[in-house]
């Protein structure tokens, strides 16, 4: 078929930010996935709950909740570098400045682990003890594997910044993979609230 | 917005056509860039969306055959009472390997393999958005597949049924791994699922042709897109569900287990959770290849395009309040009762909606009756009946009295078949000429047709009065007493008349490969814009990106195609629009062949079957896939030469 | 649709009480009346439906295959013939909204009239049983507050004609599902829960109902006799089943118990009366009174009986029950005590 040019893109730019990043919308469609899970994860939770007189089931005490809320606070804390890292490569601020950020997030990315780690005895019950082990493990675990995987993409970057010149395409990257580590934090209050708080609540 | 503007700026400026000879040097620049490496090896790093999807369609359409092939052996034990063909055990491998099989390994990926390949050309675009990714799904879906049929044919294929509900598909009543390798087959195929998904919405939403407003859009693009939507919200459920049950038999988590707090039930709500929404997501994009079948051979634009749009939408969002229709025997509460009938019985609606609106057309238009139409005239009868039988079953009381009898597996069947893989062959013939630049036989299509229409009428009618007269579904036999013989055996029949169809059918795409006639860009006169594409399409698809005035393109303006130029045709440059009016935003240059997506499936596949016998699975796969993701996004060869050169300027 | 009752072949112990077809098109008690209601409704509006559709499909593919096909495509329909167009199909839509209003509501008050029979039945008494559901065979029981007067049988539901059922269910390993098509619709037996369903059957009779919910290896063989018979022969019924077995008066019958009690079929089966108590498997007090063996597979004749002992195996693959090599005499000794307990 003849065709006819009636439409000119040469002056468009090569990369976009934000909504206009096709990655962009790649990981919000991943952040849909996991939060779709992790809803449906509540969801057995507390239909596991319907079943059981009492919540923790007998024998279990409530779960602690110092460690848990000090790793909340870490948490949203790493936020503030991930902010910071997202501007700055829209912004095309430094390559030092931005690692700079990636570093603090990744740190306290660690630190949540860590604290992740210990997180797990907070509930004084075992995934093989009842259900309720069950679903609190399943639940710390999937996010623990959340938290781990941004951490690991921080790391690349990091190291890629030390070995390359950090061009557009690669500050779209960074400035997307804060967008699932907002995500990662973001949907920790929720889980946060059912897991420590709803068994105090009657 | 800023772009749009200096792209509207830029019409302005309207060149003269292009003459031959800079086009050819054009076209040769382009396949550069955008050719797969020929071979084996480039087999395996190919990231090019036709490629790829004709792949997932060939091996989807095999394991349709090996389906098909324990559904034959099925119907031979059961066409006489008392039969002993096979026994009880391999009778139950035999049919959940075959539900299994033909909803998880042939139905999905066939469905979203076509809009893998039909997609990025009907809107315009040269590859899908992640297009490593896309790579990474089908090698993941294959693995999963292998592992169904590796251990069936090992005589340890999983025995539960499709939905595998426990306590029968726990522990302690199946020992063994034949469980397991089920729920980790479900862990592949929906990670494959998942990734087309993302695949499909990102470049639907960022990759149309300028001008193709969301509104201007092809229905069967949007079909897949509300499919891409719906596996989005219904694959982590189930996902979820056999994670549930793996770790159950795994590490002795209890969340099936009455005895320990667990609940049998909860595995049922989030497996139909996902598994309703799932037979939509086989549907839909049948409803798709109907809407651009009939358009093309009515020769007119489909009658009431907004209509149906939102009762695709709707269908979508329905489906998700539909789960507990199949749990109807649990007993539930009356309320929920009522408004699980309601809810499914409205889903009627938004499916008569499209019927009338086909029929619409085709009153209205010049109907030409080639051999697609023919599928598509099949489909409206038989999925009428099917779905009239989902309304009487929607009904609680009608329902507890066949549930799990031979009249749902009528049911589902005339949905299925009726509904999708009548749609699915119409849509073979309708594209096959742009898969491969020929035309299929008529006349073997004609008889691929008929064949199935009887054989599949023949075996499945019957089933609905054997549901009534008290035939439950998943007995490997019944006694004479019973009186179920002779439909039984008329079933039976049936079944080697659709063999022959589809023997026919390959037949005809053997033969047809080498001898067809030859297609040419645009066989059916079709309005859409994969047919401004050459046939097969050219490894760029389009040397320029068309610009879109309507929802019938090559209707709109017969002469000449008006295009886009200024993209660069010294790497693989796509152009990215805005969601809404597909305004030009941005030009990027995608990712070429690379071997690690390769890579990740293998660390994939190492990771998730290991964890069918060790809990140490997991962790081995996640260190795996780290290194893979690693060497995926480190800059190598031409990039890392690049971003070097960049920095010493 | 007596038509579609296919082959009357039932083995002649069955004809003998009034054997029924397993068949929801043959109802004989209120539900299944009510569901028969609801299929000719839903049938009436499917068939109209399904013809309407139809026709109108092909006439439309069909009415101008004479006329040449049009060489240019239509792109812009005019408007006026698209409005007429519009008009039909939101008529068809209409339709369907009021067909589909109508089924609902057709459905929602069979529903409510399940409950209110139900109501209605527990006014006047209705017997209670409990079902526990086995890999592949049912437990029967007939609560009483008195312990002596509880009945345990196994794989026969005796109900009294014209008097309400309330059933209480559950299962000890995976899921199960009653099903009397005649009687009315299923429910699940499920671990862990305890689901109720009530019937009543109105005519006399033996009516089969079989396992709907896949359960395993003989998911096929796991049926059950529901025998409805008029109110004093179920007194007397149940009269009976309360007795323990009666000791064994002759030389022969008394030898088959001490194979019983001898061999190891006491620790699944019990029978009142004697030290075998074991619980794997259907009480045995009153075996020989049954209609059938090992859950509506076999008729109860002494053949089938000795078959079944020696390799329940070869009739039901994969059942609990293990094989049991026994003497000729040492067998038929067995079977003769089994068959006088009645
Ligand atoms: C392609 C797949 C597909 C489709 C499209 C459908 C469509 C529908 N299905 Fe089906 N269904 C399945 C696949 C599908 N189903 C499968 C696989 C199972 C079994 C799973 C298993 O147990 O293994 C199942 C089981 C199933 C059940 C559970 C039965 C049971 O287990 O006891 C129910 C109950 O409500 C149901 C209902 C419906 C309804 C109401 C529709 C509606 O969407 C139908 C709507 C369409 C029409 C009604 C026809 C067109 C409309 C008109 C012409 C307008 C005029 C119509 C009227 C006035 C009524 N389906
Ligand atoms: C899209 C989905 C799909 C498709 C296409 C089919 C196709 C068929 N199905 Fe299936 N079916 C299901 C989905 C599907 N089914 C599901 C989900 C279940 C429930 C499983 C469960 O209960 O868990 C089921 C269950 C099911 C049962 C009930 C089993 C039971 O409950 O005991 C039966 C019984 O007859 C059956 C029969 C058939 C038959 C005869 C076909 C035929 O149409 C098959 C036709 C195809 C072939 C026969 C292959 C043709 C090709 C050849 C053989 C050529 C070979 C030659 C060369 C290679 C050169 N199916
Ligand atoms: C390991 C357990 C076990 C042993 C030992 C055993 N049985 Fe059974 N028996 C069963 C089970 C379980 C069933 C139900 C099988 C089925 O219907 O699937 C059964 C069924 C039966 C039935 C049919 C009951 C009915 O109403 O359908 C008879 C009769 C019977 N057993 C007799 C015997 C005799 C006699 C012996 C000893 C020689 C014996 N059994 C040993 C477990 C056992
Ligand atoms: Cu018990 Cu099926
Ligand atoms: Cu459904």
């Amino acid at each position: 078929m003849r065709t006819r040019a009636v439409l000119d893109v040469r002056d468009l730019p090569e990369h976009a930010f934000g909504h206009r990043a096709p990655l962009w919308w790649g990981t919000v469609g991943l952040a849909l996935i996991e939060g779709t899970m992790f809803v449906l994860a509540m969801a057995s939770y507390l239909y596991l709950r319907m079943d059981s007189r009492t919540w923790p089931p007998i024998r279990t005490p409530n779960p602690d909740l110092l460690i848990p809320t000090i790793n909340l606070v870490v948490m949203l804390a790493s936020v503030a570098p991930m902010v910071r890292a997202d501007l700055l490569s829209r912004r095309g601020g430094s390559v030092g400045k931005i690692r700079l950020a990636l570093v603090l997030a990744t740190v306290l990315g660690l630190a949540a682990l860590v604290l992740r780690w210990f997180e797990f005895d907070a509930f004084h019950v075992r995934w093989d003890t009842n259900a309720y082990g069950s679903i609190v493990w399943a639940i710390l675990g999937l996010h623990m594997a959340e938290i781990f995987a941004s951490v690991m993409e921080d790391v690349v970057f990091i190291v890629y910044t030390f070995r390359f010149p950090l061009d557009e395409k690669h500050r779209v990257d960074v400035s997307t993979s804060a967008v699932f580590w907002y995500f990662v934090v973001a949907i920790w209050i929720p889980l946060y609230v059912l897991l420590y708080f709803t068994p105090r609540l009657v | 917005m800023r772009d749009g503007s200096a792209a509207r700026a830029a019409t302005v400026s309207v060149e003269p056509a292009l003459e031959e000879r800079r086009l050819e040097k054009e076209h040769e620049a382009l396949d550069e860039q955008w050719r797969t490496p020929p071979g084996f090896a480039g087999w395996l790093i190919s990231t090019d969306h036709k490629s790829i999807a004709v792949r997932y369609i060939v091996t989807a359409f095999s394991f349709f055959i090996l389906g098909g092939i324990n559904a034959a052996i099925m119907r031979l034990q059961l066409a006489r009472p008392d039969a002993h063909v096979v026994g009880p055990d391999l009778y139950n491998q035999l049919f959940t390997v075959h539900g299994s099989t033909m909803m998880f390994l042939f139905a999905v990926p066939v469905m979203t393999a076509f809009g893998l390949y039909f997609v990025p050309l009907m809107i315009g675009t040269r590859n899908v958005a992640f297009p490593r990714l896309n790579n990474y799904g089908y090698y993941v879906y294959l693995t999963g597949a292998l592992l169904l049929w590796g251990a069936f044919l090992l005589n340890i294929g999983p025995d539960t049924g499709w939905f595998s509900y426990p306590p029968l598909s726990g522990p302690e009543f199946a020992p063994g791994k034949r469980v397991d390798i089920w729920a980790q087959m479900i862990t592949f195929t929906e990670i494959a699922a998942l990734v087309t998904a993302i695949q499909i919405i990102v470049t639907v939403f960022k990759q149309r042709a300028p001008g193709m407003s969301l509104g201007r859009m092809p229905l069967f693009v949007w079909a897949e897109l509300v499919v891409a939507f719906m596996i989005v919200f219904a694959m982590p459920a189930v996902m979820l569900d056999s994670s549930y049950l793996a770790i159950d038999r795994l590490i002795g988590t209890h969340f099936f287990n009455p005895a320990e707090g667990g609940d049998v039930l909860l595995h049922q709500h989030l497996f139909w959770f996902f598994g309703h929404p799932e037979v939509y997501i086989i549907f839909i994009p049948a409803l798709g290849m109907v809407s651009a079948i009939v358009e093309t051979f009515a020769r007119r634009p489909i009658f009431g395009h907004t209509a149906m749009v939102l009762s695709m939408i709707a269908t979508g969002f329905v489906a998700f309040g539909l789960w507990v229709h199949h749990m109807f025997a649990t007993s539930l509460p009356q309320l929920g009762e009522g408004f699980f009938t309601a809810a499914s019985t409205m889903i009627a609606i938004p499916s008569g909606v499209q019927i009338f609106c086909w029929i619409a057309t085709i009153w209205s238009g010049r109907p030409r009756l080639r051999v697609p139409m023919l599928w598509v005239i099949g489909f409206v009868i038989l999925f009428v009946i099917g779905g009239l039988t989902g309304v009487m079953i929607a009904s609680v009381p009608f329902d507890l009295q066949v549930h799990d009898t031979y009249f749902i597996v009528a049911h589902f069947h005339y949905v299925l078949i009726g509904g999708s893989v009548f749609p699915l062959f119409g849509a073979f013939y309708y594209w096959y000429p742009k898969l491969t630049g020929r035309m299929l036989s008529e006349t073997l299509g004609k008889w691929n047709f008929w064949l199935f229409f009887i054989g599949f009428n023949v075996t499945f009618f019957p089933m609905h009065l054997l549901g009534l007269e008290g035939m439950p579904r998943r007995v490997y036999t019944y006694p004479a007493s019973m009186g179920w013989g002779e439909l039984n055996l008329l079933a039976s029949i049936g079944a080697p008349i659709i063999v022959a169809s589809v023997v026919v059918f390959l037949v005809n795409v053997w033969v047809s490969r080498r001898r067809g006639a030859l297609a040419g860009e645009n066989p059916w006169d079709a309005p859409t814009l994969e047919w401004a594409t050459s046939s097969p399409p050219a490894s760029y698809a389009f040397a320029h990106i068309p610009v879109v005035h309507g929802r019938t393109p090559l209707w709109d303006t017969r002469d000449e195609l008006p295009v886009v130029t200024g993209l660069r045709s010294d790497c693989r440059e796509v152009l990215v629009t805005d969601l809404l009016d597909a305004e030009p935003d941005h030009r990027y240059g995608q990712a070429g062949p690379s071997v690690w997506p390769f890579a990740l499936a293998v660390a994939t596949a190492v990771g998730i079957i290991a964890s069918i016998f060790t809990p140490w699975g997991t962790p081995v796969g996640v260190v795996l896939a780290t290194i893979a993701l690693t060497g995926w996004v480190w800059p190598k060869g031409r990039e890392r030469r690049e971003l070097l050169a960049g920095e010493r300027l | 649709m007596r038509a579609w009752r296919h082959g009357t072949a039932f083995p002649i112990a069955l004809v003998a009480v009034g054997q029924h077809a397993q068949s929801a098109l043959d109802p004989a008690g209120p539900q299944g009346d009510r569901f028969i209601g609801l299929w000719w409704l839903s049938l009436a509006i499917s068939v109209a439906v399904f013809v309407l559709v139809v026709i109108a499909l092909l006439v439309a593919a069909l009415r101008r295959r004479h006329e040449p096909v049009a060489v240019e495509p239509v792109v812009a329909p005019e408007p006026a013939g698209e409005r007429s167009l519009g008009r039909v199909v939101n008529a068809a839509v209409a339709v369907t909204v009021v067909l589909l209003f109508v089924w609902l509501v057709a459905s929602v008050r069979t529903g409510r009239a399940y409950t209110s029979l139900r109501a209605a039945g527990s006014a006047r008494a209705p017997v209670e049983v409990t079902i526990t559901g086995h890999q592949w065979w049912w437990e029967i029981e007939y609560p009483d507050t008195n312990p002596s007067l509880r009945v345990t049988t196994a794989n026969e539901l005796h109900v009294p004609v014209g008097r309400p059922v309330v059933l209480k269910m559950t299962s000890t390993d995976v899921i199960h599902s009653f099903w009397a098509p005649n009687l009315g619709g299923k429910r699940d037996l499920i671990p862990g829960h305890v689901t109720t369903m009530w019937f009543q059957a109105d005519t006399p009779g033996v009516y089969r109902a079989q396992c709907a919910e896949f359960c395993g290896y003989q998911h096929a063989h796991m049926a059950l006799m529901v025998v409805a018979e008029p109110a004093g022969r179920f007194r007397a019924w149940l009269a009976a089943q309360r007795q323990p077995a009666a000791p064994p008066t002759d030389s022969l019958r008394a030898r088959g118990e001490r194979v019983f009690l001898g061999a190891d079929c006491t620790l699944c089966h019990s029978i009142a009366g004697t030290p075998a108590g074991g619980r794997q498997g259907p009480d045995l007090t009153h075996v020989g009174s049954r209609l059938t063996l090992a859950a509506g597979t076999l008729p109860n004749t002494r053949r089938n009986l000795a078959g079944w002992i020696v390799d329940p195996q070869s009739t039901k693959p994969g059942s609990l029950m293990p094989q049991n090599p026994l003497g000729s005499e040492d067998l038929q000794a067995l079977i003769s005590y089994l068959e006088g307990l009645r």
